[in-house]
């Protein structure tokens, strides 16, 4: 399956070709949903806050209590007197929104504030309390916290909503940039003497300067009310803002001539919001905001044809002759007649295997040979915890069996199986196991998903299949064991699913065939398949020719595809991109043993106009970016000899050979140790590479480095978060750590940022001190109508620079097996019967 | 740039431009820029819809199985069988893969419609749950309907029910007449309420026609039993 995500050409900035599939699919859902009814929770949601012109949760300029929903995306550009704000804001945990902003304002630069100053800020705000019946919500903001920020500043505010939340009013105290209206003594300085100033901060920016906050002379008061109207999704806002924009009237970019902000909101559509407002008494702002949230999917629903039906082993006569038809009656339900009113003329009950306690009742010689299943509850209720009761006539016919609680169940199905003992012959005749081997496939390919293997036993079977087409393991899984059901002869009990990714077989997901059959369609079905199921680590194969390998070697892939790298935050230009054609290709020869080549091609674009010269004290490995965007026409961005392998249960290993990415190529090297019951794992990596010629061809220029790291992966298992730590030598031979965050979503999305700091200090580094930047992924199925395994994915740097810079390898292990463990399947088990 | 740069690049746009307006490709088909453009392209300029012919009893009785009738929103209905049995759950399925599981007269789920409703939790004496003659229905019921978002975690819609008879009536179902009773359930939660109909044979409890609610984003199912599913 192709992925997207490592497509991308510019270093700046990498958005892959997947944002053209995005756009394009938002517009085809429009038409390709059909119209739908109101959502289940509609009635108790709450409506979703609205943001503000810096792109937070707000008015119009001024911050409010209230917080978006959890995992709530959204991106906001507006514009007043010539200045021009984007923002990205994530809810990154419950009641925690991080903001990332670029802004270009007009006049604010040049020795005679006649030029464009590109400004980026970072925002963190966290609501303290949840508003109450008789209490405001409360919240904290650090605005620009990072550096020399011309919006830095800090608050405190409060919202209370009135009128059925028609009618929300907020009041602020704001530090910083929000301290300049309605100022007052800023109470902090009678703490401490380091509140009476505040610093701007060094002239490289990126850094954290806790000295600050909550500092200088006064703090200003801010408030405004907001108005939700009885025309659905109009609002009103109103403001007294604290921020005079001091340094923006002393450039003379804006005149202020009261610190009050009017504005008019719509929304549409819940994703969508525009405003427009009368700012500061002398001129008008505009503002969009688009919005997404991982949980809601753009796409709801999907035109998958449903899963196939599990197939329930037919019930020996031996069985049938013991239990007769057998019913569940598991729901807790009390008797609905009283066990006098029954009929039944004996009970008797033994305690079996487990300690179940199974009743044989003997209905009236006078019954017919119906199953009296409402007399079970009755027997329950009157001799006191039954599990099981089987109904007999007087003449010795079993009418059926009723279980009547989980265990009952269970004991019922394991005594089912003691009953088929189903004939194994079949497995004698090699011809007919092929034939058994061909349904499979034949069932499997009908959802994309390819047999890799199959080892069949009389009572075992186990599958390696490769899964081309779910976002869901899990799903991929359940629709396994369905086909399985199908085409698996009676006597097999177990089945043993292992799920194969780049070759690798990843992990043993063990299901019991009878449990199976007694979950399908039933309530709870997903909670109680993966309580049943076993997950281990899949066993490693035992050469390239093992015998249970059934895809055949050498397979070929190849793919043709537009993309569209960007190049963000230049100042001379801020957006730059080119439209190209990828194409990639693969051999392998062997189960994890390939050749692999990508290419691009720019057809038309702008990339190629960078012109920004690496000013940097390190060897510029990729500072200097654009003569590779100038030279490479076309590149080939990867062509490399591969060899991903299972070393032991839990022990993955992978070389690469030859040109790793655009800029570099070589050898590399890895190792990961990660069971699949463990939440995190070890791993590390050694290359040696050589830098390449800006043609990305076949040439090298001087430069080559040993570099690597070792790793450890840790999935939290809170909110989803996943923390990465590394620590090695990077490609300048700096030494030092990357810290990554991530929030990863069950259904594929992931925010989140990184930091390296390196042995290379600040003012070495240059602008931004040290690197960093911020991760997101949306899967293509939250926003298709259909199953898909590809996403679109981008880092955003602020700044590319040399320092903590790492290899771009193709195919690190950790992000190919990081879903297939324990924690991983059941996040997302939910599916496992879609 | 340079002159001949431009000059390369036009050449290649040239070269590449069918590759543009074919869309992207792969081994494995069409990718997902086709497969969007092709679902859209299908949703302005549907197929026309094959005319549908109502077929007779004698016809039905060439179909060697259970077989039920199912509509909804005003259409034509269709005919369908089971395709497995689990337990007492039928899965009644078409060549498309659509369809829906049934428990004795209650749809328990729904296959590849959209939204389906993965199952139903019901009550031991639920009498659309577990064929009761008409004198032992309950007065009250309570039935928790369980879906799941996609890509997500599930919900759950509770409701409580209560049945009341409407009227004796006498129905055809495909040439086949029954004397049975209109039977309207009330289903009810704080945020909801939905009416299901049956018509249901007094002495048996068995239902032959139902219109029910199986979820708040699809319409109505209307179910008529052509031939009940017999055990064995």
């Amino acid at each position: 399956m192709a992925k997207w995500s490592r497509s991308g050409v510019s270093r700046e900035a990498r958005v892959a070709a997947s944002a053209v599939l995005l756009a394009l699919s938002l517009q085809a859902l429009q038409v390709a949903s059909p119209a739908h009814g109101e959502e289940p929770e509609a009635e108790i949601k709450p409506r979703r806050p609205s943001y503000n012109n810096y792109g937070v949760t707000g008015l119009i300029e001024m911050p409010t209590a209230e917080v978006q929903p959890d995992a709530q995306i959204g991106f906001t550009s507006s514009f007043h007197n010539g200045f021009w704000r984007n923002t990205l804001t994530a809810t990154i945990l419950p009641r925690l929104e991080v903001s990332f902003r670029y802004s270009a304002l007009q006049d604010l630069a040049g020795p005679n504030f006649d030029e464009t100053l590109y400004d980026r800020s970072l925002d963190l705000r966290f609501q303290l309390v949840e508003e109450g019946k008789n209490w405001p919500a409360f919240a904290i903001g650090l605005q620009d916290f990072l550096g020399t920020g011309i919006y830095s500043g800090e608050y405190l505010v409060a919202t209370k909503s009135f009128l059925d939340g028609d009618l929300k009013a907020t009041a602020g105290v704001g530090w910083g940039r929000l301290a300049n209206v309605g100022a007052a003594y800023n109470p902090f300085r009678a703490i401490s003497s380091r509140f009476d100033t505040r610093d701007s901060g060094d002239d490289l920016g990126g850094t954290v300067n806790f000295g600050d906050y909550f500092s200088g002379p006064q703090v200003g008061f801010f408030g405004g009310l907001e108005w939700e109207t009885p025309i659905e999704g109009l609002s009103v806002k109103a403001e007294y803002a604290s921020d005079d924009y001091d340094f923006e009237r002393k450039a003379g970019a804006i005149d202020v001539n009261m610190p009050v902000n009017l504005g008019i909101e719509y929304r549409p559509v819940d994703g969508l919001e525009v405003g427009a407002y009368y700012m500061y008494g002398s001129n008008f702002g505009v503002r969009v905001t688009l919005t997404g949230n991982p949980f809601d999917p753009l796409s709801p629903n999907e035109n998958e044809p449903a899963p196939l039906p599990l197939m329930e082993r037919p019930a020996t006569q031996l069985a049938a002759a013991n239990l007769g038809s057998v019913q569940n009656l598991v729901t807790g339900s009390p008797a609905s007649v009283s066990f006098s009113g029954t009929g039944i003329t004996d009970v008797i009950i033994e305690d079996r295997i487990g300690g179940i306690r199974w009743a044989e009742a003997t209905v009236h010689a006078s019954a017919d040979y119906t199953c009296p299943a409402n007399a079970a509850t009755a027997i329950d209720a009157e001799y006191g915890v039954i599990d099981v009761v089987t109904f007999r006539h007087p003449e010795g016919r079993t009418l059926c069996t009723i279980a009547l609680r989980p265990e009952g169940q269970q004991a019922l199905r394991l005594t089912q199986i003691a009953a088929h003992q189903h004939p194994v012959d079949w497995y004698q005749n090699e011809a007919l196991r092929q034939q058994i081997v061909e349904a499979l496939a034949a069932d499997l390919d009908a959802d994309d998903i390819g047999l890799f293997g199959i080892e069949i036993f009389p009572t075992k079977v186990a599958v390696y299949i490769e899964n081309e087409r779910f976002r869901s393991t899990p799903r991929a899984i359940g629709r396994t064991a369905r086909a399985l059901s199908r085409s698996m002869p009676p006597s097999i009990e177990n089945f043993e699913i292992v799920p194969v990714e780049n070759s690798l077989p990843v992990v043993s997901v063990n299901l019991n065939r009878s449990e199976l059959e007694d979950q399908v369609n039933r309530p709870d079905a997903a909670r109680r398949a993966w309580l049943a199921a076993n997950v281990t680590d899949a066993k490693p194969f035992s050469n390239f020719n093992d015998p249970n390998i059934t895809e055949s070697f050498p397979r070929f892939t190849w793919s043709v595809n537009p993309a569209l790298p960007v190049s963000l935050f230049d100042p001379d230009q801020p957006l730059r991109a080119d439209l190209t054609i990828d194409g990639a290709a693969g051999i392998e020869f062997a189960p994890g043993l390939s050749v692999n080549g990508r290419i691009s091609q720019p057809i038309v674009g702008n990339l190629d106009d960078i012109t920004t010269e690496s000013d940097s004290q390190l060897p510029p490995v990729r500072s200097n970016f654009p003569d590779y965007l100038r030279e490479g026409n076309p590149a080939i961005t990867r062509l490399t000899g591969d060899s991903l392998v299972k070393l032991d249960e839990a022990v993955y290993g992978r070389l690469s050979v030859g040109m790793l990415e655009r800029m570099f190529g070589g050898v590399s090297a890895e190792v990961l140790w990660k069971p699949a019951d463990q939440d995190w794992g070890l791993g590390g990596e050694v290359n040696w590479v050589k830098q390449r010629d800006f043609d990305s061809l076949f040439t090298f220029q001087d430069y080559d480095v040993v570099t690597g790291h070792a790793s450890i992966y840790w999935e939290t298992g809170f909110y989803g978060l996943f923390a990465q730590l590394d620590g090695g030598r990077y490609l300048a031979g700096d030494y030092g750590g990357t810290i990554t965050l991530k929030r990863r979503f069950s259904n594929g999305w992931e925010i989140g940022g990184f930091a390296t700091f390196t042995d290379v200090p600040f003012d070495e580094f240059g602008e931004g001190s040290f690197d960093k930047g911020l991760f997101l992924t949306i899967p293509f199925n939250w926003a298709l109508p259909y199953e898909s395994r590809s996403e679109f994915s981008t880092v955003l740097r602020p700044l590319t620079r040399d320092g903590g810079q790492r290899l771009d390898v193709s195919n690190r292990l950790y992000p190919i097996v990081q879903d297939y463990d324990t924690q991983g399947l059941r996040g997302d088990w939910e599916s496992f019967w879609e | 740039m340079t002159a001949g740069m431009w000059t390369g690049r036009a050449t290649w746009a040239l070269a590449l431009a069918a590759a543009l307006v074919l869309g992207a490709c792969s081994e494995k088909g069409e990718t997902d820029i086709v497969k969007v453009g092709r679902i859209a392209f299908e949703a302005y300029f549907p197929d026309e819809p094959a005319p549908r012919t109502e077929l007779t009893r004698a016809q039905l009785d060439q179909i060697p199985s259970a077989v039920l009738a199912l509509s909804f929103d005003e259409l034509p209905r269709v005919f369908i069988v089971p395709l497995a049995r689990n337990g007492d759950y039928l899965t009644y399925m078409d060549s498309q893969r659509r369809g829906f599981v049934m428990h004795d007269g209650a749809v328990t789920g729904t296959l590849g419609i959209g939204f389906d409703l993965d199952a139903v939790k019901a009550a031991g004496n639920d009498p659309v749950f577990h064929q009761t003659p008409l004198a032992d229905w309950p007065g009250q019921v309570n039935r928790s309907y369980q879906y799941q978002v996609r890509d997500g975690a599930g919900y759950v819609i509770s409701l409580t029910c209560t049945y009341q008879k409407v009227a004796r009536e006498r129905i055809e179902i495909i040439e086949q007449f029954y004397d049975v009773v209109r039977i309207a359930e009330t289903c009810t939660n704080s945020a909801r309420q939905v009416t299901n109909l049956y018509w249901v044979d007094d002495e048996t409890g068995f239902i032959w026609r139902s219109v029910q609610w199986v979820s708040p984003k699809q319409p109505q199912l209307t179910i008529e039993v052509v031939r009940p599913f017999l055990d064995g």
